[in-house]
């Protein structure tokens, strides 16, 4: 068992000592810079306190692209010649057993796909600017999820389980290797309409309640409950109200519960401080904000997402997981979910995020976070090679296309493949539980180490299954 | 170990573990598939050791301490051409080839010794375990009525617990805590039994009442106070994974949970009347079964109860239904298992319990009883979510007098909907396609109808239609009706054909073709399918209707059928209903053909007291009030579904519907059963409910006393609640909780005894800053101390609402959504989608999860909401305004009544000045700014939070 809350007796006796020294401290010490440094050093009731990973990691931090509905990926990263010559005919291999509703014949991809790079990696048109990032991803085009729902494949893809409640991989990354900045959130969701199935896909579930995502919906006012008002009148309250503790604290022995929550009013009244500047995407500077798109209507919604992400990684936020959820035309917990007119909605789709994607690329590797950035890319689910209508796909969760790039995956890479029609997976299968395997991987956990013991079981990311895809690693 | 191995010595644990961890799940995921239940490729079984042992076809599998000559290396390592497993090149990674040459290098230790196919009577199957010595294992053996301890300090000890107590602390050369001042004890016990703090009229009084009995007497009044029911309510529900509504994006909409807080307020109340404990076990298992016993009273409560079972968490709208049923009866078996057993008998569902003696046979034993059992309808179309049952719940009189009025207005609907409603919404190229129309009635896009009335095929939607054809589309609850009145009286012939324009969707259609209201003909068409009506000869009266009616299967609204529809006169007349329109007809030309809403025998609008009929429907439905309704159980599976009606269910290989091995009877799990019950009808639900119930179960009454204990001390006698399993703790003080469980059935299973037992001992009654036993025993596992409790997310808020001065004690209802509702936090509305909440910020029990024991974070976001959130800050002036209203003027009297008010107590000296010194003028501001933040700094300080 590996529970950062257990091994309380040491915790408690060292927190003792260090607690000791805590009444005499004063404000402005407990202010101080150095102070909190060594206070995230100690062992403490924080749950977010950083801890050391299973071995050395290629990758510090993710962030997590979903683009919510499924994306097609005969359109985008899978082309299929095959596909192209039997259009509009029957599909030539059993269909599963369970089918959402019958989807028609075989639907070509009414896109071209080039070779792009020194790698060749075949990208679709749709895609111009990401093509230019083409020796940076690595490409898996035979991925398996399990649910041809949204619901249950949504939570599949955020927390490895279909049906019930369990933690979602940055809860468990948050669990495993706590966060580097204490003064914002660890695991950021930002969307600007809520997704399919809503905080299930980011909920600690089991684990600690400050593992699980905080949601940013209003890309204007991210964070909760910040301060109105002058910092000086607040700061006031605060020291009245530490001095009340103190107080309280002298006819008392030593708590440790009683001082670390002294020490979270000092954290928020930093937080107040670095919250809004680390989300304000204003204070960038116009190149950047042009890399991402933020000036026009198309990009700019997506681009702020990205742009925001990558201020919070370089801050230290340990996971942003990004969704996209609206357009300047559409705003959908399904975006991507083509049933039909996929011809209008999936050419919009990846216009509004194409550069903002690609945009976010080249400025982590220009800043030299890339490295140790683990950027994925990915839905629930691909999309039915076969038609729906004669102008839509059906969820498609038996064979389908994600990307990583930068974090110590193999950029300029595809992996794996998909068979003629891009129905199954047949070649070197990546399951959601193998990704998420191999994401942890490179974050430096072994899944099956991370593990969290909750009602008589040790529970993992991966349950009883996953296995690391080395191929995918640089 | 296990009871029938054949190998002569026990092997060591941590061949077992290297199987269970490593070996097993390898072999499940990557064999079982082709060589387990359901297919024994090559005549090998490798599910089971029996199975490996006596090989396949080509012998043997494995042989111990042999990775060489094993079958199975040769095959994983794929150097053979001819023997390649798993095959077509799916090879296993090197370190899982490694872990299989070492799990038989270091012999092949394997447990799995219970056959899966192993005969049907439960008592002729081979156990994993070893019956008689699981069944001497604490938990699984029945409570002893322990003798109390003999102490050396008989001063000490106020009740039979404290001899427990302290005599382990003696043990350890270790003496108890000082009992806490009266003030502490006070604000302790009202906190903790009712989740409010003490008002300064209570403490005045109880700091008067110098009786001995004045602290008992203060409990007698907090168990009476229906505060109590709510603070001891929530602990329930977080075990029973509450919530008000599934997803607050759909609150108030069919599916949702729309009546769960029936079941809460049902809680709340069993707790105030103290509802024996083996009562409120029955009633939530079974009450439906107990309500409907002809000589029980009318009681809606016992239906309610059984909502427990529906509130669940499941995957909820996932396509396949019958993983979907799997799955909550899975979570009901859950459920069942931690909240009532303390036993998680859910491990069970894919193989045998990994710890504990409980097999995957006794989680299919105890599926039998809720796959008999109900609490959906029916099963929706694989595109739809589910719907939640909602049961009726008036008192029969009230039933009466509904049936009665419903009655009245059926009649009066029969009237009326005896009516067709044409279509009056006309729509001339639909989705900018020239030449293609369509009809619909006011308000609604469907039942619709649409006319190509071009030479060329059109597509739109999902549909297909030729050139110059119609198709009707239903509603998805109304079907649509083409209608031929006839201009004539004598014979025609009559004919039809229906083809499907929209395979790709819905599912199907019904249909019928009808003469004045009787039916010709009918049938129901599958999708993508054609149907024809062959010609049949009528003889109709002038003015009569001939109808063809399409109507909606299975709530699917996306079926539209291409249909032809011809009368033929003997006179040599004809009429076609498609060309009819196609060379533009108007609704009603020549008064012939009508497209209508609805199936009636009449045109609505020939009846010419429809006004009259109107009026009177609703003033008849103005006196109808919407009933009563309640999720919860209901007997049998669900109906028109493999499921219907009792059935024992098959065990589920990997837990899955479609790996079916052999029937197990209903039966409770074998090691805590000695009888088993003898079901002749019904589910047997209510056997299990008494099977749960009854003194005789070991685990029933010491897992409530665990949970109560819990509460009072701040950890429980057994420090993993829902869990008594060989992974959970063993507890700290056996003899304690034994004596505990058989005071609890002893007392008739009164909770309100047992918590006046627990808090009346001096054990409870122990200082928490004491220091005495903190270094020698810093988990506090002796109980030599209290343990200094934090306000959880309810008391919290409530406390801060009292402190405003503004609590409303309204008893429960609908949950409210607005923070700012000065209502219990009890109230406020749990959704699962919603985590970015007040609830969730303070650790409250999250409500998809079966919830032990919240756990305790201490994090910024916190007191951001507590220094800046509106709710935060309006509390805090409240109580300025309060102080300022109700305290005396100066200022020595208002801080005074200020800590009095919030903490209990008066202020120390420095206290009093640091209070003079933050409210002189000189800090700032207004005299109300400066007594707005000295509240505010007193709510926020640690002091309000923690209760000592």
């Amino acid at each position: 068992m590996n529970n950062p809350f257990d091994n309380t007796l040491n915790r408690r006796q060292m927190l003792g000592h260090f607690a000791n020294g805590f009444g005499m401290l004063g404000l402005a010490q407990l202010l101080s810079d150095d102070f909190a440094s060594r206070a995230l050093a100690a062992p403490s009731s924080n749950p977010l306190t950083v801890r050391p990973p299973h071995f050395a990691p290629k990758a510090k931090r993710v962030i997590f692209l979903f683009m919510s509905g499924g994306p097609s990926h005969v359109d985008t990263f899978d082309p299929k010649p095959k596909l192209a010559e039997l259009n509009g005919k029957p599909l030539p291999i059993e269909r599963p057993k369970l089918e959402r509703t019958r989807t028609g014949n075989l639907f070509a991809s009414p896109y071209t796909f080039k070779k792009h790079g020194q790698s060749g990696t075949e990208i679709s048109e749709l895609l111009p600017h990401l093509s230019g990032c083409a020796d940076d991803i690595c490409v898996i085009r035979s991925m398996v999820a399990d649910n041809i729902n949204h619901n249950g494949a949504c939570l599949q893809m955020n927390t490895g389980e279909q049906a019930f409640s369990r933690p979602s991989l940055g809860s468990w990354l948050l669990y495993g290797l706590g966060s580097e900045n204490q003064n914002l959130p660890g695991f950021v969701v930002i969307s600007p309409a809520q997704p399919a199935q809503g905080a299930p896909l980011w909920n600690s579930s089991f684990l600690p309640a400050a593992y699980q995502g905080t949601l940013v919906t209003d890309l204007k006012k991210p964070i909760a409950n910040l301060a109105g008002g002058s910092s000086e009148a607040q700061r006031r309250k605060l020291d009245l109200m530490q001095e009340l503790n103190r107080l309280h604290a002298a006819q008392r022995e030593e708590d440790s519960r009683l001082s670390s929550r002294i020490e979270s009013f000092e954290l928020a009244f930093r937080m107040q401080r670095e919250a809004p500047e680390a989300f304000d995407t204003g204070l960038e500077s116009p190149e950047t904000r042009k890399l991402y798109g933020l000036d026009e209507p198309t990009t700019e919604i997506f681009g702020k997402q990205c742009l925001m992400a990558r201020r919070l990684v370089e801050r230290g936020v340990r996971m942003v997981q990004v969704y996209h959820t609206q357009t300047n035309k559409r705003s959908s917990c399904q975006l991507w979910d083509q049933h039909g007119n996929l011809r209008v909605e999936l050419p919009a789709n990846c216009a509004s995020v194409d550069k903002p994607i690609a945009g976010l690329l080249k400025d982590l590797k220009a800043r030299g976070l890339l490295k140790d950035t683990l950027v994925v890319w990915g839905g629930e689910f691909g999309r039915t090679p076969t038609a729906e209508g004669n102008n839509g796909r059906e969820h498609h969760p038996f064979g389908f296309t994600m990307w990583m790039a930068g974090g110590g995956a193999k950029g300029g890479h595809v992996h794996g493949a998909t068979d003629d029609f891009g129905w199954h997976a047949a070649q070197d299968r990546v399951h959601v539980h193998d990704l998420h395997a191999t994401i942890l991987h490179l974050l430096g956990l072994n899944h099956e180490r991370l593990t969290y013991r909750h009602g008589g079981r040790d529970y993992r990311l991966t349950d009883v299954h996953g296995k690391l895809v080395r191929e995918l690693l640089a | 170990m296990a009871a029938t191995t054949s190998l002569s010595a026990a092997p060591a644990l941590d061949q077992i573990e290297f199987f269970e961890k490593r070996i097993r799940p390898l072999l499940a995921e990557r064999c079982y598939e082709c060589h387990g239940e359901q297919k024994q490729k090559g005549g090998l079984r490798i599910d089971s050791r029996d199975g490996w042992v006596k090989g396949g076809e080509s012998g043997t599998a494995v042989r111990p301490g042999k990775p060489d000559e094993s079958l199975l290396i040769r095959a994983v390592r794929y150097t053979d051409k001819e023997l390649q497993m798993p095959p077509k090149n799916q090879r296993l990674a090197p370190q899982q080839i490694a872990d299989l040459e070492t799990w038989i290098r270091t012999g092949a230790i394997d447990p799995r010794t219970n056959a899966p196919s192993a005969t049907i009577s439960p008592s002729a199957v081979t156990l994993p375990f070893d019956l008689a010595t699981e069944r001497k294992k604490w938990a699984f053996a029945k409570p002893t009525n322990p003798p109390t301890p003999s102490v050396k300090d008989t001063s000490w000890p106020k009740s039979p617990i404290d001899r427990f107590i302290l005599a382990k602390l003696e043990a350890n050369r270790l003496r108890p805590a000082p009992t806490a001042d009266k003030r502490t004890l006070l604000r302790r016990v009202t906190v903790d039994l009712t989740g409010l703090p003490p008002t300064p009229a209570e403490t005045a009084s109880f700091l008067a009442d110098s009786s001995p009995t004045a602290f008992a007497k203060v409990v007698d009044r907090l168990l009476a106070s229906p505060r109590y029911g709510e603070r001891w309510a929530r602990h329930w529900l977080d075990v029973v994974r509450y919530a008000d509504s599934l997803d607050a994006r759909s609150l108030g909409k069919d599916g949702d949970i729309l009546d769960a807080w029936r079941y809460r307020d049902w809680v709340v109340d069993a707790l105030n009347r103290d509802l024996p404990y083996d009562e409120f076990i029955r009633q939530q298992i079974a009450g439906d079964i107990l309500a409907a016993q002809t000589n029980a009273p009318f009681d809606a409560g016992k239906i309610i109860a059984t909502s427990l079972y529906a509130i669940g968490s499941w995957g909820n709208g996932d396509s396949d239904k019958k993983k979907v049923y799997t799955d909550i009866v899975d979570d009901q078996i859950d459920v069942t298992g931690r909240a009532f057993l303390g036993l998680t008998v859910a491990c069970a569902r894919c193989h045998d319990h990994k710890f504990d003696p409980i097999t995957q046979r006794d989680y299919y034993g105890l599926a039998g009883f809720f796959f008999s059992s109900r609490i959906l309808a029916k099963f929706n179309a694989p595109t739809a979510g589910e719907n939640i049952m909602r049961i009726p719940i008036a008192p029969p009189t009230e039933q009466a007098t509904r049936d009665a009025l419903q009655q009245r207005i059926a009649a009066i609907d029969a009237k009326i909907a005896g009516g067709l409603v044409p279509f009056t919404v006309v729509q001339r190229d639909v989705q900018n396609k020239p030449g293609l129309h369509s009809w619909s009635p006011k308000d609604a896009p469907n039942p619709s109808l649409v006319i190509n009335t071009t030479t060329n095929a059109v597509a739109f939607i999902t549909i297909k239609l030729p050139a110059r054809a119609i198709a009707l589309h239903p509603g998805p609850k109304t079907p649509v009706t083409a209608a031929w009145r006839s201009p004539l009286a004598g014979r025609v012939r009559v004919s039809a054909k229906l083809i499907d324009v929209d395979p790709t969707c819905g599912n199907g259609v019904t249909w019928s073709v009808r003469h004045a209201g009787k039916t010709l003909s009918e049938g129901a068409m599958d999708n993508g399918k054609n149907v024809e009506f062959t010609e049949q000869e009528v003889t109709v009266a002038e003015g009569d209707l001939l109808q063809l009616i399409i109507g909606p299967r299975n709530d699917y609204s996306c079926d539209s059928t291409q249909v032809e529809f011809r009368i033929k006169a003997a006179d040599g007349r004809a009429w076609s209903l498609h060309e009819a329109l196609i060379n533009g007809a108007k609704q009603g030309q020549d008064n012939l053909w009508w497209i209508c809403a609805g199936e009636g025998a009449q045109l609505a609008n020939d009846k010419p007291d429809l006004a009259a009929l109107e009026a009177e429907r609703k003033r008849l439905t103005s006196e109808l009030k919407p009933p009563a309704m309640t999720h919860g159980f209901q007997e049998g599976g669900i109906p028109k579904t493999e499921y219907e009606g009792f059935n024992d269910v098959r065990l589920h290989g990997r837990g899955r519907y479609d790996r079916l091995g052999d029937v197990v009877p209903r039966a409770f799990p074998v090691v805590l059963a000695t009888t088993q019950p003898r079901i002749a009808s019904g589910s047997g639900r209510l056997d299990l409910a008494r099977w749960i119930s009854s003194a005789e179960n070991p685990l029933t009454a010491r897992v409530m006393m665990n949970r109560l204990w819990q509460h009072h001390f701040g950890e429980g006698l057994v420090r993993t609640a829902n869990n008594f399993g060989k992974l959970g703790e063993t507890p700290t003080h056996p003899e304690l909780l034994d004596w505990l469980a058989s005071r609890f059935t002893e007392s008739g299973w009164s909770l309100k005894a047992m918590h006046r037992l627990m808090v009346n001992s001096a054990a409870y009654q122990q200082s928490s800053g004491s220091s005495l036993t903190a270094r020698s025993d810093p988990d506090n596992r002796l109980f030599g101390r209290q343990n200094r409790q934090r306000l959880d997310a309810e008391a919290l808020r409530d406390s801060l609402v009292a402190a405003a001065g503004a609590l409303d004690f309204t008893l429960g209802g609908p949950s409210f959504r607005e923070l700012e509702t000065p209502r219990r936090t009890l109230y406020l509305m749990t959704a699962r989608s919603d985590r970015s909440n007040y609830r969730t910020l303070f650790d409250a029990a999250d409500p998809d999860s079966i919830v032990e024991k919240r756990t305790e974070s201490t994090v910024a976001p916190q007191a951001l909401f507590l220094l800046n959130h509106p709710f935060a800050q309006a509390q805090a002036k409240a109580l300025a305004r309060r102080a300022a209203k109700e305290a005396p003027a100066e200022t020595t009297a208002q801080i005074g009544w200020l800590y009095q008010t919030l903490y209990g107590r008066p202020p120390l000296g420095k206290e009093t000045a640091l209070g003079i010194a933050s409210l002189a003028p000189e800090t700032g501001g207004t005299v109300e700014d400066r007594l707005d933040r000295y509240c505010h700094a007193l709510l926020c300080a640690n002091e309000f939070i923690y209760v000592d």
